[in-house]
């Protein structure tokens, strides 16, 4: 099929936009401009649509007062491209159009209605995306940490070092953690003390879709998606030689500090991105003791444990990191690869070990008889007796990108993806390594993205993951394992008046091959027990969600979705104890796919002041895979297996991998306002909510453990376009269903405030002046969601400053 | 009366008292022949066994500790209030074998007896234990005949036990009514060494479950058992103190044992391998506790005498703190040093003699891919007859070989008199072996 020029110009202005990342609102009405007196009549309603879709994206991420501001520049294109379809001569004037256009009938359009201003239709239902200013102020050490405001988010911490988000309850193996797309591939699954092998400090935009995103993402995704995107690829040809952007900030909790910084640089279609961070901190200052005693007395039988205030012991930590990535940019194709390396050393606060000092193996009735110990400090002295636990991580990555915008008529673009992943981590106690996890992934998609019809967009794409797993060490309860997945899967929306309609399809099959034939559990008197050779499942997912706009400012959603997950290697495989989280965990390969059924009502309202967002949810899971407690303890040192045990502190519980039907409930909601308006700024209040319970269907209806407790609370913020200021109240409520055997956490006052402010320098750069005060009552807050609440609460009264250079 | 009460009286004060005596009276399990043992823990050295010590403190013959008068056998005292778990609960007395006192994965278990007494100290005499209330013990589960591995009969689980799930009564309860629950419970397996090392969990409680019960001693009974062996151990008693003070529990264990003087000496003791340089508890490492000892026993100038040879590492007739040193560079276990490969050693054997009864243990024999075990009896000159033979799992990293063809039985290293030998026997024909070359070798594989 040949095109004709004027098709060629088109897919040329799309591909810009694309390219362009829609810099600033009047790009887009300027192509919008000229791409519509250059089109033909059949082709400019779908022109009109793809303008408001890049439009609309575009909006939702502004302030109400730009929104509103740039709301009326689309007004007033909408008139002047009605107009100019009245008045093809002044408009075929427009600079830059093609020779060939003049010929074209454009006096012969007729209005467009749809153009005008409707409410801003954010392609994806339960989706907010964290950029800029905003992303720039809740950066922190983790992930976790730094959407931990978001709402239906928390922050599954395992003392400071590990913050993994948990979205509406889920996290590990429920929640997809991505790094421009691609899986992180760490071991964040495995174990609640493993971190997410990403630094917040890079992130350019951090996209967190709320419930079941299986269709794109596959089963991991069954809890949410949280995306990451760094832009290590360049997307775009650089616009300067060199550009770029230097931060460093300071925390005086633990006397942190964080510094990074990125370079873009480039010519002609080359472009490179280049990057590095380095991030230190000192041990959490917090408000109390460390170790709940009243948690240890009661759960463990344990009275004078050796506890400290004012901090956490052993939760200092070092990063350090790079990148590099280079792009070639053509006019409508573009090719990139990256690499990287994260550097991650952390320590997990005392807990799990050591926390009786009476028992040494017996060298505690020796020592106190000891005078002179000098000489032998490094085998006697306390980091020996009651060593550091300890987790080096490193990760590798080589991540490769494509995009072939407008290969052909009805395709949009082709896509393709792909990471490898090299991670490791080795955990070190008092110095020594006891176990070595590895996880060398490699994962893969191409992605189609059709318009094929006027009102009707969507995607096609294949997915695939080629895992290898082992765990080496003394803590190797989990044998090592190859996985395989290969997913293809569709979506579609179709738009009708106010009405979108989305809907996608996704067909999953998983191989799971465990490479030893046989499980020994070490130094027991447990027969070994053999596996089978392989594990295969197969998942359908489908998704679909209306969308109807009944009044220009007012959106209601509605979304269904069915998705599976299959078990995950260690919900399979595992045997053995898990002394991070105190368990011993029995594995079970007959599991069946865990199915998730999710109905979401969302309610969306923007005005020029006001705008609200309510949603609620309620998600009934089938097959929910969880930790089924036997009732039986497993004795650490002595490997074996009883009833009960007379220290607690010394035993682990066993849990055996089961399923049960669960269901979760609950809501988020925001309402932003624009108080008031004043020539040096505006006040504006937000207050916000959320809330998820979750609990068995079947049997005694226990509370499924580690939810968040519900949350509420209020910010008031002042400031214009160069300066913010703001003070944030959160109330934490008492978490009263924390799941059996698990102990509930109390409510808190969380305070913060934060200020920023600008500074053009013209020319040079723009230099951004912030700073931050978290926890300003310095309050004692156990978080509901983290395994070692009773161990670790949330860190004390903190205060970051710091600056931000872009040049 | 006065001896006795003060002998007493001292063992009592010195259980009672932690920081006086913490060394816990651990039973010490072996085997000979076909039977297994329990005894008192006496050698020296061992982390929990210091009775030799207690019995020289007390100026005593050595052996003079508690039997119970009437039957002979032997008491084991614990305290339900000595560990931080709590009162009413106690993981002792421990369970421990040395090296080579049993066979390389030898499962013991105990067996409950009898019914649970009670010393009321108002009426200062045995009875039956009050009504309703119980000592339930918690064992091992997993060697259980109940336990199954098999995860096509635990839906999927990868373990379970018989009911297809774990709802197995893991408890032993003894009561004024008798032995109720599971009466055998595992202690624990040996390592390859054929040590043993382990405590249980006893609760004093009720009927209900809830932990508490009168003050006063509880006694209850059992004996041990092996996978590996047919006899039983003697039955043995454990007297427990609950709130009583140091001359009340006395009280209650004149009450059951006689004169010190009356007291039998012990059986003989089991054959004690020889050390490893600087393992001094004998537990078949170097570890932390071992460089303890011998600071202490430097701390307190003890001079090298027979019993305590193992503490002078360096062997230049003194023990000090250059000793300690010593150890501490060679101590393999983990928070000291953690060897990559772990090197051939002494313990690595796969062959014991034992010159008193003449029998050749063969842990582990490899003939062509299989391995075995098997057991020999000197009967002549030279010539040992095979008494018992199956098949068993690789154990070792140098395995006795058999060359099936030639019948040539190669032996790297046995172990016997405190000396290891590199040994050639040769089938004869008729289940016997002809020894036909022996030559020492040195403590430590090449």
């Amino acid at each position: 099929m040949r095109l004709d020029n004027s098709t060629i110009y088109m897919r040329r202005n799309i591909f810009l936009m694309y390219s362009l990342k829609l810099k600033d609102f009047e790009s887009i009405h300027t192509y919008y401009i000229r791409t519509l007196i250059e089109r033909k009549e059949a082709s400019k309603r779908h022109m009109c649509n793809r303008f408001q879709k890049l439009s609309f994206r575009y909006l939702s991420n502004r302030t109400p007062d730009a929104r509103s501001r740039q709301h009326q520049i689309l007004a007033g294109t909408s008139n002047q491209a009605i107009a100019t379809d009245k008045k093809p001569s002044n408009s075929a004037q427009t600079k830059g159009a093609p020779v060939s256009i003049e010929n074209e009938s454009v006096i012969k359009l007729e209005p467009i209605k749809v153009i005008g201003i409707v409410p801003d239709q954010n392609p994806k239902p339960n989706t907010s995306v964290l950029k800029g200013r905003s992303l720039y102020l809740q950066q922190s050490d983790t992930l976790g940490q730094t959407l931990e405001t978001e709402l239906g988010v928390s922050n599954a911490s395992f003392g400071p070092g590990v913050g993994v988000p948990v979205i509406r309850g889920l996290t590990g193996s429920r929640v997809r953690i991505l790094q421009n797309g691609i899986g992180t591939h760490d071991a964040t699954s495995l174990s609640p003390d493993h971190a997410v092998a990403i630094d917040p400090l890079f992130a350019e935009e951090i996209k967190v879709m709320r419930g079941p995103e299986i269709v794109r993402y596959g089963g991991n995704a069954i809890g949410g998606v949280v995306d990451v995107n760094d832009q290590r690829i360049p997307e775009k040809r650089a616009k300067k030689p060199i550009s770029g952007s230097v931060e460093s900030r300071y925390d005086t909790n633990g006397d942190g500090t964080n510094s990074a910084f990125k370079l873009n640089m480039g010519k002609d279609q080359l472009a490179f991105n280049l990057g590095g961070f380095f991030r230190q901190r000192g041990d959490t200052q917090i408000p109390g003791k460390a170790i709940d005693e009243t948690f240890a007395e009661q759960q463990l039988g344990l009275t004078g444990i050796q506890n400290v205030s004012g901090k956490i012991p052993n939760t200092d930590s070092k990063g350090t990191g790079g990148f590099a990535g280079v792009s070639w940019v053509g006019n409508n194709v573009m090719a990139g690869m990256s690499v990287s390396h994260t550097d991650n050393r952390y320590g997990i606060p005392k807990g799990s070990h050591n926390l009786d000092p009476s028992h040494l193996g017996g060298l505690e009735t020796i020592l106190p008889r000891l005078r002179d110990l000098t000489g032998f400090e490094d085998i006697f002295g306390p980091q020996a007796l009651f060593p550091n636990i300890r987790i080096n991580m490193q990760q590798t990555r080589y991540d490769f990108k494509s995009e072939w915008y407008a290969p052909m008529r009805g395709i949009e673009s082709i896509s393709f993806r792909y990471g490898l992943v090299d991670y490791g981590h080795t955990e070190v106690e008092g110095g020594s390594p006891f176990t070595k996890f590895k996880n060398d992934v490699g994962e893969g998609r191409v992605e189609a993205r059709h318009n094929a019809l006027p009102n009707l967009t969507g995607t096609f794409g294949a997915h695939w993951i080629d895992r290898k797993f082992s765990a080496l060490g003394v803590e190797t309860f989990v044998p090592p394992t190859k996985q395989q997945s290969l997913g293809f899967y569709t979506t579609q929306d179709y738009t009708w008046n106010k009405w979108i309609v989305r809907g996608g399809l996704r067909f999953e099959q998983a191989h799971v091959n465990p490479s030893a034939s046989e499980l020994k559990l070490r130094g027991s008197a447990l027969p070994p027990v053999p596996l089978p050779n392989a594990l295969d499942y197969q998942a359908l997912s489908a998704s679909s969600a209306v969308q109807w706009n009944p009044l220009p400012d007012v959106a209601l959603t509605l979304t269904l979705n069915r998705g599976k997950r299959p078990p995950d290697i260690q919900e399979l495989l595992a045997l053995g104890p898990h002394l991070s989280t105190r368990s011993f965990e029995i594995g079970n390969v007959q599991l069946k796919n865990e199915t998730v059924n999710m109905a979401d009502f969302g309610f969306d309202w923007k005005s020029e002041r006001i705008s609200a967002r309510i949603n609620g949810y309620y998600n009934r899971t089938d097959n929910y895979i969880y930790l089924r407690n036997t009732g039986l303890v497993y004795e650490i040192d002595n490997e074996v297996i009883r009833q009960r045990c007379v220290s607690d502190s010394e035993c682990v519980s066993i849990f055996a991998y089961d399923q049960r039907n669960a269901e979760f409930a609950g809501f988020e909601s925001r309402i932003d306002a624009t108080l008031y308006k004043m020539p040096r700024g505006n006040v504006l209040l937000t207050v916000f909510s959320d809330y998820v319970r979750g609990r068995f269907v079947n049997g005694d209806r226990d509370d499924v453990p580690r939810m968040p407790p519900l949350r509420y609370g209020a910010e008031l913020g002042f400031g214009n376009s160069l300066w913010t200021t703001a003070l944030r109240y959160t109330r934490g409520e008492t978490q009263t269903h924390p799941g059996k055997n698990e102990t509930s956490t109390g409510g808190y006052h969380l305070l913060t405030a934060t200020a920023d402010y600008q500074i053009k320098t013209g020319t040079w750069g723009d230099l951004w002046l912030f700073a931050k005060a978290h926890n300003l009552l310095d309050e004692e807050i156990r978080n509901s969601v983290s395994f070692l609440r009773n161990f670790a609460p949330e860190p004390g009264r903190s205060f970051v400053f710091g600056l931000r250079a872009s040049f | 009366m006065t001896n006795r009460i003060r002998f007493y009286l001292l063992i009592v004060a010195l259980l009672l008292n932690q920081a006086a005596f913490s060394q816990h009276l651990d039973v010490e399990v072996w085997g000979e022949g076909n039977a297994v043992f329990a005894g008192y823990c006496r050698t020296p050295g061992v982390v929990g066994c210091d009775l030799g010590k207690l019995a020289q403190t007390l100026e005593l013959p050595a052996g003079a500790l508690p039997k119970e008068s009437t039957t002979g056998k032997l008491i084991f005292l614990a305290n339900f209030r000595d560990l931080p778990g709590g009162d009413f609960r106690t993981k002792n007395p421990g369970f421990q074998s040395i090296q080579n006192g049993l066979l390389p994965n030898e499962l013991v278990s105990y067996r409950a007896l009898g019914a649970l007494k009670y010393w009321d100290p108002a009426l200062s005499s045995w009875g039956n234990s009050p009504h309703g209330i119980q000592i339930t013990l918690f064992g091992g589960l997993e060697a259980s005949a109940e336990v199954l591995n098999d995860f096509s009969k635990c839906a999927g689980q990868l373990v379970c036990f018989s009911d297809g799930s774990f709802g197995i009564d893991g408890s032993t309860i003894f009561s004024a009514e008798g032995i109720l629950g599971n009466p055998e419970l595992v202690v624990d397996i040996t390592n390859n060494n054929g040590i043993l090392h382990t405590h249980l969990s006893f609760f004093l409680e009720n009927q209900q479950g809830e932990i508490g019960g009168p003050v006063g001693a509880y006694l209850v009974e059992m004996q041990l058992i092996s996978n590996a062996r047919f006899f039983p151990s003697e039955p043995f008693l454990i007297l427990f103190n609950t709130g009583l003070d140091e001359a009340a529990f006395a009280a209650a264990l004149v009450a059951l044992a006689g004169k010190p003087s009356d007291i039998d000496p012990d059986p003989p003791r089991p054959i004690l391998p020889v050390s490893i340089p600087g393992d001094v508890d004998l537990d078949s490492d170097v570890d932390r506790i071992d460089v303890a000892l011998i600071l202490l026993a430097a701390q307190n100038n003890e001079p090298v005498n027979p019993g305590n040879a193992m503490l002078d590492v360096n062997r230049d007739g003194v023990i000090d703190r250059s000793d300690a040193s010593l150890a501490k560079d060679l101590c393999t276990l983990r928070l000291c040093n953690i060897p990559i490969i772990a090197p051939a050693t002494v313990l690595n054997v796969a062959a014991v003699y034992d010159q008193n009864t003449g029998i050749l243990n063969l842990n582990d024999i490899q003939a062509s891919n299989q391995h075995y075990r098997a057991q020999l009896q000197l009967k002549d000159e030279n010539i040992f007859v095979l008494n018992t033979v199956q098949i068993d799992k690789p154990r070792y990293a140098i395995p006795v070989r058999y060359d099936i063809e030639s019948g040539i039985l190669e032996i790297p290293s046995v172990y016997t008199h405190g000396k290891n030998f590199k040994a050639t026997l040769r089938n004869i024909g008729d289940d016997k072996f002809r020894l036909e070359h022996l030559e020492e070798i040195g403590g430590v594989f090449e």
